[in-house]
């Protein structure tokens, strides 16, 4: 073949190009470490590369969610380890007291050393993990346990959310405690200070074995104390269909909870996030409606309110409730101008609220027009600041109304309804936040004497004597009653009702007898006396009176035969039985079909709550007494004592079921805990594994670059010689 | 008869020429060995016609009488196919190392570790559902993964626009070569019909030739008038005679390149079999492609995400917010009768149930199959397909509102979708309307502005499990094990790694195509070179040969002068 120049050249040319090209790979390998450095180099390996660097970076998230899980149960482990440390000591300090020879001043110390290891445990339930409370389900922001008193143990404010993390692809690991190890099927809400409440006797927390115990020291009751059950708690039951119908409605002014289904609801609901008025209960759908708006109503008032439905509620799904007495409710005032309300310019139970940022609201006079938003921002901005201190008060805020016109109420935490002490500063306060300085406590009424109230017409002195007193005119002052003509008008009729009963209760401390009413229908309201003793009612013989009042001459006892009573429950829900009074019996009312005189007040006198048809929850058989009990109506009235244990054996006992429960939870922890150490482990090899993966295919092996670049760059150097020679010798150079 | 001695003379003349032409020829070869495309020219010697004298047919002399150029045609032609695969990987592997650019998860920073920093964020605010801080960084990495999202998109549409100037450019330089070839064609035939061989000027176009064939795949041949006729691989002619006909360059709906036959708008996308446009047509492909892959991704992190998002509760309680928001595409066919006009708007009340029917984020069709009789439709007057899938899917339900002329379609839980038309203008037969979920996933996707207030994002399943649940937040979380894309048959990082390995192989193919189409390039040239390259030792050779010839002739002339003077002498 004929060789020419230029064949030579680019022969040449294209072996240097290609030589060239090989060196600059190798060297630019050697210089930036990866074999790989575009998909093109390894397409199947840049796809295992990503993939190994996916799961590299996964798996520094679950080091994370690790680290997470840890601290959790490591808190959980450090609270349980001490708790059973406390329980022992408590155990040893209760044996201590088997000794009848002990002092009375020595019961005191130890009833001193208990106090503070209840402190301790309530520290310790309330333990904190980086700003969330561990025992709290998924109200991880709320104080789980605050005290009641010294009876009635705690209020769990938590809920039984689980707090999974993810260690692996789609495996969960719970790691907060609800419940507890020991006895979980049949639980209901439950923490690990909470034992299980399905059984009604075991009812109870270890808070309130601790106060109980300390304060039968203190009474000096020597192996012979009484146990009363406290059931003021939240309960659960499960609702069926049509079991009830509600709404929630304002306090009637005398300051008493009603629970009824008349069309004013009691609550605006803030933001409109639901309107709960004549809502009906009839199937589950409704139910689960009711519930989910319910619950939304009650995060969005803050008011402790709630009623739980977990999944879609099917006919046996659980339901529970939690209502809170109400005090007091006042209107709320435009400030007129943006102003703050200073600190210490309102104080509820002696605890300074902070100050109040309010806004102008607007006039309807001058633009801007009023904005019912900014009305509701306000009455909420007083409502958050209340309830921000409510641990301390005891006291929480909701409101009522709508538009620009709102009613603050504040609702006692205590069960029992405390009084709730208000301070204001001035009257500019007083205005805007609607609160006056003083205090609201509890009244009410029960017992029932239903009679029909006549068409109306002026009472004077002497026309109703009660107990020897006066109704009408009970000072001589020659006040009179007058009562509206309700021929058309339903409302005028319940005021007729109203103003006899508040002329009752008015002289109450001298006659001994309270009064209240019930609807029978429209027009027609039935006048309920109740009191300690018999009541001696007097009327002119005026026969008007007779029928204005509804009430006959006579002498009345409260014991009166079945069917002519109300319904009364005692606290936990349960009824006396009127037929055989002391005896307690949950059937009795729901063997007979509810009556329209049923009638609900709630009483802190004795205790006691009645539930009617217009002004409670309708109630259908079957669990009228219960759904006392499911909206924490109830409370303990110290009434129903209990079989009396004794301190070295029931309370020990009860310490010693404490101390197992802790062990099964501290196992359950430990496991967990291994658990978790144990995947950290394979995840820590496993991440060294995947750089080592990646670093196979992506990075170079320098030694083996090197070796490369080293014959490459012979040949280069052998090729650059061999062209040098081809080109050194021409014909040209023996031409002369 | 014997020939004279002034025959001597002449034919040592006509050898003095013919030597001196050769050494010219030779002149001209060692101007030319670097010249490119030149082929090297050789006189072609032969004899003059003898004369017949008694001791028989005695020689004249020499003549040259033409000049070949050695230039191997069938090298020639095999060149030209194998410089148009060379320019079809070029130009395509050019392309792909752009695309490579965009997709490179190699380094340290691509979509990739973005994506599993937004899920491990997610895993964050599981961890700790009442933070606000997670949250605010939640959405930070959202937003760091949608602006990743969108700039890789818009990469890929800036490179799509470029691919379409260098066709533009290219076709440009195409038809002005085949101009010049048409031009060269009627100066070749001018010439060679006179019997002289234009081979400088055949040389050009060998070169022409060769450098547009590295452009378009072509066919050509010489015909009698010794023009040359270019030929697409569709039979289109590119050169015929001394006519050129060009191609020309223009963009379809979706902004590709659409190259065809000026002649008569044939289109040629399909009928360019090789060649740089070849390259940069499939290069094309591969960044639609790549679009598609994107928009598919996006759509279905958009879906999935949204779909539980939607379903979850903030912390101030609020539920039914999206967490992605982008732009839906919808269009009214420009052929419709009807002057009706598709709109659509989230309804409110989001809350997952119609997930499954509309919101799937495929692209659907309404199709009228019969005129709309407003105030009396029945809703079977048109059909809706889901595009995508095939399927035919029904609205949950469907208003004939009359009143306000407009027919009204709701999807539960999602979409509010209403055609507006003018009065008496309602839908006809065969109109149609789309609407596309996917088409502008990827280029505007962001996070939704309502959780720059980070309490409405969503970590709770429940509303009463606020503020500790973190249902929600674990289940997306856990959606990167999810087998989400390709017909539920790979994951989220799967499917993005299965893109980057395609682009990764498409630009390895290109490259050792381009390297193995250059190989036999280089191979070939050198062959050609073989026969056509000039070789300066041979020149050189062949130059003492015909110096010598030249000499020897001269002398000759001596000689017969020496004998003409003693012949004179005689006298």
């Amino acid at each position: 073949m004929r060789t020419t120049n230029n064949q030579m050249f680019l022969s040449v040319q294209s072996r240097i190009a290609r030589v060239e090209e090989q060196r600059a790979k190798y060297l630019a390998q050697i210089a930036s470490g990866n074999r790989v450095s575009t998909p093109s180099d390894d397409p199947v390996g840049i796809t295992k590369v990503m993939s190994f660097a996916a799961e590299d970076v996964r798996i520094t998230q679950y080091g994370r969610n690790m680290t997470e899980a840890s601290t959790w149960l490591t808190a959980t482990d450090q609270v349980v380890t001490d708790g059973v440390d406390i329980l022992m000591r408590a155990k040893t300090l209760l044996i201590s007291t088997e000794n009848a020879a002990l002092s009375q001043a020595n019961r005191d110390a130890i009833a001193e050393e208990m106090q503070g290891l209840l402190d301790n445990l309530l520290a310790l339930g309330n333990t904190n993990n980086a700003g969330s409370y561990i025992f709290g389900g998924h109200r991880t922001r709320t104080v789980p346990y605050r005290l009641l008193d010294g009876v009635h143990g705690t209020v769990l404010a938590g809920d039984d959310g689980r707090r999974n993390i993810e260690l692996a692809p789609n495996q969960l690991l719970m790691i907060n405690t609800i419940g507890g190890g020991s006895n979980i099927d049949g639980r209901e809400i439950d923490g690990l200070f909470k034992q299980d409440k399905t059984n009604e006797a075991d009812a109870r927390d270890l808070y309130a074995l601790f106060s109980r115990a300390i304060a039968e020291l203190r009474a000096g009751d020597n192996g012979d104390y009484r146990a009363s059950t406290a059931v003021d708690t939240p309960v659960s039951r499960n609702l069926v269909s049509g079991d009830l119908s509600f709404t929630i409605t304002a306090g009637d002014g005398s300051g008493a909870v009603e629970v009824s289904i008349s069309d004013n609801p009691l609550y605006a609901v803030p933001e409109a996030v639901v309107d709960l008025s004549g809502a009906t209960v009839t199937d589950e759908a409704d139910a689960g409606q009711l519930a989910a708006a319910t619950n939304a109503w009650a995060i969005n008032s803050k008011m402790d309110f709630e009623i739980d439905v977990t999944g879609s509620l099917a006919a046996d799904d659980r339901v529970s409730a939690f209502l809170r007495a109400e005090v007091d409710g006042t209107m709320i005032r435009d400030p007129g101008a943006d102003v703050t309300l200073a600190a210490g310019a309102l104080q509820i139970n002696h605890v300074d609220i902070g100050p109040i940022s309010l806004r102008d609201v607007g006039t309807t006079a001058v633009p801007p027009d009023p904005d019912p938003d900014i009305a509701a921002a306000n009455v909420r901005e007083i409502a958050t600041r209340i309830n921000e201190q409510s641990g301390e008060t005891g006291v929480w805020a909701t409101y009522t109304g709508s538009g620009t016109d709102y009613r603050l109420v504040l609702t006692s935490l205590e069960a029992d309804g405390e009084e709730v002490s208000v301070t204001v500063d001035n009257a500019a306060t007083r205005n805007y936040t609607g609160l006056g300085a003083g205090g609201g406590t509890w009244s009410g009424t029960t017992l029932a004497d239903p009679s029909t109230v006549a068409d109306p017409d002026t009472l004077t002195a002497g026309d109703l004597v009660i107990n020897g007193v006066d109704i009408i005119d009970p000072d001589g002052t020659g006040a009179t009653l007058t009562l509206a003509d309700w021929a058309t008008a339903d409302v005028e009729s319940l005021a007729n009702v109203q103003a006899l009963a508040a002329k009752i209760n008015a002289v109450t401390d001298r006659t001994g007898v309270q009064a209240s009413y019930t609807r029978n229908a429209a027009n027609d309201y039935k006048l309920v006396l109740s009191g300690s003793a018999d009541i001696e009612i007097a009327l002119d013989t005026t026969p008007d009176t007779a029928s204005l009042t509804g009430l006959s001459a006579g002498t009345q006892n409260p014991t009166l035969p079945p069917g002519a009573w109300t319904t009364v429950y005692h606290p936990g829900g349960r009824q006396e039985d009127s037929a055989s009074p002391g005896t307690w019996n949950y059937d009795a009312l729901n063997a007979a079909a509810p009556g329209s005189e049923d009638f609900t007040v709630y009483d802190a006198n004795n205790g006691a709550v009645t539930l009617a048809a217009e002004t409670g929850f309708v109630v259908t058989e079957g669990v009228s007494g219960a759904l006392a009990e499911t909206l924490g109506l109830g409370i303990n009235d110290g009434a129903d004592t209990w079989a009396a244990v004794s301190v070295s054996s029931g309370r020990q006992e009860e310490i010693q079921r404490y101390l197992d429960h802790f062990g099964a939870v501290e196992a359950t922890v430990g496991a967990r805990m291994n658990y978790v150490d144990r995947t950290t482990a394979t995840y820590e090899d496993r991440s060294i594994n995947l750089k080592a993966f990646v670093s196979d295919i992506k990075e170079v092996d320098i030694t083996q670059a090197i070796m490369n670049y080293n014959s490459v760059d012979q040949a280069y150097q052998a090729t650059l010689a061999a062209s040098a020679r081809i080109f050194s010798t021409s014909i040209l150079d023996y031409l002369s | 008869m014997s020939l004279g001695l002034s025959n001597a003379l002449n034919s040592s003349r006509l050898s003095l020429f013919s030597q001196q032409d050769n050494i010219n020829l030779i002149g001209n070869n060692v101007a030319n060995v670097n010249t490119p495309g030149y082929s090297r020219q050789v006189g072609v010697i032969e004899t003059t016609d003898p004369l017949a004298t008694r001791p028989g047919m005695m020689g004249t002399g020499v003549v040259t009488s033409r000049i070949l150029s050695m230039y191997d045609r069938f090298i020639g032609m095999q060149l030209s196919l194998e410089q148009s695969n060379v320019g079809q990987w070029s130009a395509r592997g050019t392309a792909l190392l752009d695309l490579e650019r965009t997709f490179n998860e190699a380094g340290d920073y691509g979509l990739q570790p973005v994506m599993g920093e937004f899920w491990n964020s997610w895993e964050d605010l599981a961890n700790n559902p009442e933070g606000i801080a997670q949250r605010v960084s939640l959405v930070q990495s959202g937003q760091v993964l949608t602006a990743n999202i969108n700039s890789m998109y818009d990469d890929l549409t800036t490179q799509k626009r470029l691919i379409g100037q260098r066709v533009e450019s290219l076709v440009d330089r195409a038809n002005e070569m085949t101009g010049q070839i048409a031009e060269l064609n009627q100066r070749i035939s001018e010439n060679e019909l006179k019997e002289y061989d234009a081979n400088d000027l055949r040389d050009r176009r060998n070169l022409l030739l060769e450098e547009l064939s590295e452009y378009v795949d072509i066919n050509y041949f010489e015909n009698e008038l010794y023009q040359m006729t270019v030929l697409s691989s569709n039979g289109k002619s590119l050169v015929q005679g001394n006519m050129s006909y060009d191609l020309s360059v223009d963009y379809d709906d979706d902004l590709n390149v659409a190259v065809s036959w000026s002649n008569d708008d044939t289109p040629m996308n399909d009928f360019v079999n090789g060649g740089s446009l070849r390259g940069l047509l499939d290069a094309e492909l591969d960044v639609n492609a790549a679009m598609d892959d994107m928009s598919e991704l996006s759509a279905a992190l958009i879906f999935n995400v949204n779909r539980l998002h939607s379903q979850g509760y903030g912390l101030d309680g609020t539920t039914e917010e999206l967490f992605f928001e982008h732009d839906i595409v919808l269009e009214t066919a420009a052929l419709n009768e009807g002057d009706g006009v598709l709109e659509i708007d989230v309804m409110e009340g989001l809350n997952g149930i119609g997930w499954d029917t509309l919101a799937n984020y495929d692209d659907f069709e309404i199709r009228f199959t019969a005129d709309y009789p407003a105030g009396t439709a029945t809703g079977n007057e048109f059909v809706i397909v889901n595009t995508s899938s095939g399927d035919a899917i029904t609205a949950d339900s469907f208003t004939d509102d009359a009143v306000n002329n407009r027919i009204l379609l709701e999807f539960n839980g999602g979409y509010h979708v209403q055609i507006r038309y003018g009065s008496g203008t309602a839908p006809r037969s065969g109109d149609l309307f789309s609407l596309s979920f996917r088409e502008n996933a990827a280029p505007t996707m962001a996070v939704n502005e309502a959780l720059e207030d980070p309490a409405k994002v969503a970590a709770a399943g429940d509303l009463l499990g606020l503020p500790g649940d973190n249902g929600t937040a674990l289940t997306i979380g856990q959606l990167q094990h999810q087998l989400t894309m390709s017909n539920k048959a790979s994951t989220f990082g799967e499917f993005y790694s299965s893109v980057v390995g395609r682009i990764g192989s498409l630009a390895r193919t290109a490259s050792s195509n381009e390297d193995h189409a250059a190989l036999m390039v280089e191979e070939l040239n050198l062959k050609q070179e073989s026969v056509s390259g000039v070789s300066i030792d041979e020149e050189m050779t062949n130059l003492i040969r015909f110096q010598q010839a030249y000499s020897a002739s001269a002398r000759i002339i001596t000689a017969v002068d020496e004998l003409m003077q003693i012949v004179t002498q005689m006298v």
